[in-house]
């Protein structure tokens, strides 16, 4: 699974102040097309009202982890899909980001410890790099 | 109001007798185990101990949160917050309901795509309780075999 990091939560996380994963989540590799900072801020809604991240942004942090059977990630499925689930645009409650250029499937958890062995990569337009890996306690930096 | 004392949200693991708190992963069927002393088997860290061992190994492996209610919807205590300098603190609450413009109209802040966080005064969460949820120490694995 993966999700982008919000800027302002980078040094909450590598400081060990934020220990959990919360909000709208996805899988490796449904956005494996998504390589540049751009095509995911646009693929996966990152540029919603109040979001830092804009289709311009230069680099992004992205955690990645193992899904495992305690876990419990959910399709937000608004009423009109049977489910119960709102929010603010560009939500869709259809199983999928609002993307009009990528299909990308959506998942929600509630929040949930980081799991040991998560790890953070740092994106840019020239490609991925290893930035962090965890524990389960402690972010170090990758290898 | 409660005089429950809130938990944040972590993993708890009997082994040979102790507690500990602990992760789940790197592997499906790993937890790591920590410790602020030195245990037998477990490495130094730096500044803590770690033991890696299968879940099957554990003698229980426990969830614990703390719930509540805020403005009438649920959620989750995440952790107290001391409010830094000179501040009121409060606890530090998630929103554990399905609908983020009633989350905004709350009060809650949007601290990551579909996370609604906030620090409200104590007092102002109610129904709080701890629970405890029980994690199966076989591994549910997607063929339908119990591991490990």
């Amino acid at each position: 699974m993966q999700k982008v990091v919000p800027p302002r939560l980078l040094v909450p996380y590598l400081s060990g102040r934020r220990t959990i994963i919360s909000g709208y989540v996805y899988r490796v590799q449904d956005c494996d097309r998504l390589t540049t900072p751009a095509a995911l801020v646009e693929a996966l809604d990152l540029s919603f009202d109040g979001s830092e991240l804009t289709p311009d942004v230069p680099e992004l942090y992205i955690m990645r982890w193992d899904a495992r059977d305690i876990d419990t990630y959910v399709v937000p499925y608004g009423p009109h899909m049977g489910g119960d689930w709102s929010d603010a645009p560009p939500f869709t409650g259809n199983g999928f980001t609002a993307s009009r250029e990528q299909v990308v499937p959506q998942f929600h958890t509630m929040p949930m410890p980081v799991p040991a062995g998560a790890e953070i990569v740092h994106l840019t337009a020239a490609g991925e790099r290893p930035f962090a890996g965890y524990d389960g306690l402690t972010w170090r930096p990758a290898r | 109001m409660s005089d429950i004392e809130p938990v944040g949200l972590g993993f708890v693991a009997r082994y040979r007798d102790r507690d500990y708190a602990a992760a789940v992963g790197p592997g499906g069927d790993d937890v790591v185990l920590f410790s602020e002393t030195p245990q037998e088997g477990f490495t130094d860290a730096g500044g803590y101990w770690r033991l890696r061992v299968s879940r099957a190994a554990l003698d229980r492996l426990t969830l614990l949160r703390t719930v509540g209610a805020f403005g009438g919807e649920p959620c989750l205590v995440l952790d107290e917050d001391d409010g830094g300098d000179g501040g009121e603190g409060g606890l530090h609450i998630a929103y554990t309901g399905h609908n983020g413009l009633k989350a905004e109209a709350l009060g809650y802040w949007l601290v990551d795509h579909g996370a609604y966080e906030v620090v409200v005064p104590r007092e102002e969460v109610h129904a709080i309780r701890v629970e405890r949820v029980p994690v199966p120490l076989t591994v549910d694995r997607p063929d339908g075999h119990e591991g490990p």
